[in-house]
């Protein structure tokens, strides 16, 4: 795959937009624009070379196995560090390859430094713990300048009231943090990037190209962590495969991975700004948390833990519906060791009718997974595929997800 | 623990080298004092960190390990500041009875201008060679600098090892167009040693040593030992190595793609690496004994890729498969560097070598079983001195 024509052009009234045409090696894919939209006052912000285009493009060339063709220069740093992460990533998942890069490397101007600060923000629990911990001086002192909020990730781009609406809100808090919000759309997750996972593979480089699209502006764009230290796994953020999204100009940093999302709800709990903005779901695309899911069932779950339990703003008034709790699903080993910590909470705070809501949870996750398992099984036998298919939504939608 | 306070004095080994100390208190054992030092060319001296830097890059993983927090009374960068939290949370992961510990430090409120070399940690071993030649290729990130330690691999009693050691890695830098720097360090004769060199601390001693020439670089570069696809808890590991970065220097770990086979069918490729290569440390000397473990394993994969003959540091120039046979692999870690000398044996049809490995690895994996005995025995008050003669009878006739 090969990218070309790189402009600057003005979608809109006050926005400037960074696209880049890529077309494909294999001809059954027409040729395809990706974009990065900024606030038109970031315009001279946005990037100039190759960066952004090879971090964004390098997960789905490992993917289709193209070999990717940068026509614009790249930074010497980041074209080693790519290579790198295409050996992590075929390490993790065989099926994906090390692609030839054809770069033309570069090393920036030595007059090069912008010293700005950014970190990605969507308001949720991991990224709240981060700007908060460094703004309070609580590790090192690298507070954001910016918090970089993007639409077009978790918010399709299609929601564009909604986002507009929690982009609102997140505004409120940058000017409580002291800090600017710079918003940037891109239509990544419309592309044929969707053939790649999203959350396995490419979450991580795709908010490091939304950085790097800006990249005249950072010289550190801070990434929160999803897991901690001693839960890692293959992951499309990782603190082993973000730090190599970094250029000689501008560094990436995973952030966070020393806290489980507990450690991290117990510090937010302490803090009423993070109370009064979290925002933690996206199940409805919507800017206001549903207060039903399995992520706000849980994130209230902890804060409830944490003490915060009539002082949160976002969330349903009157606690974690505990009915519910005991239907949540859990299904993944993460999603599993996760609540098994907040059950030692509940365990510590006393709160038997907490550990009896888990315990139901986890007792009907083992049984549906056994009968999905099961069913997946029927499921191949040609007569039973559509009576177990039945069966399986049935089981399952009685679960909270 | 406490950093007392740093000085710059005349350094012992030199008239032209310079020395800077550290003094280092220890809560757990009031009164006592200890000196860590670096010891550089006086014509390094404007390099020399004025920072707490390299103080807490190498201090941090005995302070996981005694649980006292570390108090550094010098500005630390506000980078390696926030790194020095998430560093004993990825060790307290690997080593559960490590602490979680805290820094005590004031961040550095100003970015001043840093260094603009690179270098790149060099022992004339077959990781710090490869990393040290692919920077000479183009398009790779090049290095200025090959920096090589002493009081490391080679102990700080045997510096005339460490000498003659230099004066051949200044002749490799010269050809290669680099400059050889040469520091030497106490780190290993103080109570860090304690901790585990490569379990915990031989990435953030590495790290130390480049930061205490701050001055100077933009760049380190520390050599891998293992690859991604088998990445186990070490002291120089790629989650923990750039996080010894700060925001004038980044500390980047080199190398993980390739295994060491890999390494070694590109260095095949530079007669500049077959005739300086030195893998051995087991005499402390600058030498290969041509008889340990690593060395076999070493001229094993030299043999395949079909340049034994012309590796010159090697005493030995034909392969004797029955010492292959007989290497003792100490711990089961190293059946993985054989994997790959077995795959390349098997593809030049050197069945001769396949049946070697194999037998190795067996006779190894029973001798590390029987191992279990004296092992118990060490443990045992009275009876470790059984231990030793039982070593030496199981260990008869292989090489270690």
């Amino acid at each position: 795959m090969e990218l070309q024509n790189v402009r600057v052009d003005r979608p809109a009234p006050g926005r400037a937009r960074l696209t880049g045409e890529v077309r494909y090696d294999d001809p059954a894919f027409p040729a395809e624009s990706y974009w990065f939209d900024v606030p038109e006052r970031y315009a001279d912000d946005l990037s100039a070379t190759g960066n952004p285009w090879l971090v964004c493009l390098a997960p789905l060339a490992a993917t289709c196995g193209e070999p990717l063709r940068i026509g614009l220069p790249v930074d010497r740093l980041l074209a080693r560090n790519v290579v790198e992460l295409l050996r992590i990533w075929s390490v993790w998942y065989p099926s994906l390859e090390s692609v030839p890069l054809e770069l033309e490397k570069s090393d920036p101007p030595p007059e090069v430094e912008t010293g700005r600060t950014g970190a990605f923000f969507s308001g949720g629990v991991d990224s709240f713990f981060t700007v908060l911990r460094h703004r309070k001086g609580d590790a090192g002192g690298l507070s954001a300048d910016d918090l970089i909020l993007v639409r077009g990730f978790d918010f399709p781009l299609e929601h564009a009231e909604a986002f507009v609406r929690h982009r609102e809100r997140m505004s409120r808090a940058a000017e409580e943090l002291g800090m600017e919000l710079v918003d940037v759309s891109t239509n990544l997750r419309e592309t044929r990037l969707r053939e790649a996972s999203w959350a396995d593979l490419w979450h991580g480089s795709a908010l490091g190209s939304v950085g790097l699209a800006l990249e005249r502006r950072y010289s550190l764009l801070i990434l929160a962590s999803t897991s901690s230290y001693g839960e890692l796994e293959p992951y499309g953020s990782h603190p082993m495969t973000d730090v190599l999204f970094s250029t000689q100009s501008t560094r990436m940093l995973h952030d966070g991975a020393c806290a489980t999302r507990l450690d991290k709800m117990e510090y937010l709990a302490g803090s009423s700004l993070a109370l009064e903005y979290l925002h933690v779901c996206f199940r409805e695309i919507s800017d206001l948390n549903c207060g039903r899911c399995r992520k706000c069932s849980l994130t209230m779950l902890g804060l409830a833990l944490c003490g915060a339990g009539d002082r949160w703003r976002t969330f349903p008034a009157g606690g974690p519906d505990l009915e519910r709790v005991a239907r949540i699903l859990f299904t993944t080993k993460g999603q599993k060791r996760g609540v098994r910590r907040l059950r030692a909470l509940a365990v510590r705070r006393g709160r038997r009718d907490i550990v009896r809501a888990i315990d139901r949870a986890l007792r009907r996750s083992a049984l549906v997974g056994a009968a999905v398992g099961a069913l997946d099984g029927a499921g191949r036998v040609r007569d039973l595929s559509t009576l177990s298919r039945r069966i399986r939504r049935s089981l399952v939608s009685r679960m909270v997800r | 623990m406490e950093l007392i306070g740093t000085r710059t004095t005349p350094s012992p080994l030199g008239p032209d080298r310079l020395r800077l100390v550290g003094e280092v208190a220890y809560d757990d054992r009031p009164g006592e004092r200890e000196d860590y030092w670096f010891d550089v060319a006086a014509e390094h001296a404007s390099s020399l960190s004025k920072t707490g830097n390299p103080w807490l890059a190498c201090l941090l993983p005995l302070a996981a390990t005694l649980g006292e927090t570390l108090r550094i009374p010098m500005p630390v960068d506000r980078l390696l500041l926030r790194n020095a939290r998430e560093l004993p949370c990825i060790w307290k992961s690997w080593y559960p009875e490590l602490y979680l510990v805290e820094v005590i430090a004031e961040a550095e409120p100003e970015r001043r201008a840093g260094g603009s070399r690179a270098g790149s940690f060099f022992t004339g071993g077959v990781d710090s060679f490869f990393t040290a030649l692919r920077s000479t290729e183009a398009g790779a990130i090049p290095t200025d600098d090959l920096i090589t330690v002493g009081g490391f691999d080679i102990p700080l009693d045997n510096l005339a090892a460490f000498e003659r050691r230099r004066a051949r890695l200044g002749a490799v830098a010269a050809e290669l167009g680099k400059t050889l720097v040469d520091v030497v360090t106490n780190l290993r004769q103080t109570r860090l040693e304690k901790t585990g060199w490569g379990r915990l601390f031989h990435g953030g001693a590495l790290a130390s040593v480049g930061l205490a020439l701050e001055g100077r670089y933009r760049r380190l570069l520390i050599a891998s030992t293992h690859t991604y696809g088998r990445l186990v808890p070490l002291g120089s590991h790629p989650f923990t190595d750039p996080l010894f970065s700060t925001t004038r220097t980044e500390v980047l770990h080199d190398g993980a793609a390739y295994d060491r086979f890999g390494k070694l069918e590109y260095l095949s490729r530079h007669a500049v690496a077959l005739r300086n290569l030195h893998v051995c440390f087991r005499a402390g000397s600058d030498h290969n004994c041509g008889s340990c473990e690593k060395c076999l394993r070493t001229m094993t994969a030299l043999e395949l890729l079909g340049c034994l003959s012309s590796a010159e540091s090697f005493p030995v120039k034909r392969l004797d498969v029955g010492r292959v046979a007989r290497a003792y692999l100490r711990h089961p870690g190293l059946e993985a560097y054989y994997r790959p000398i077995r795959a390349g044996a098997v593809a030049r049809g050197r069945r001769d070598v396949v049946r070697a490995v194999d037998r190795a690895v067996r006779r190894s994996r029973a001798i590390r079983r029987l191992m279990a005995i004296p092992d118990w025995l060490m443990q045992r008050r009275g009876l470790w001195r059984a231990a030793r003669p039982i070593r030496r009878v199981l260990l008869a006739g292989e090489f270690v």
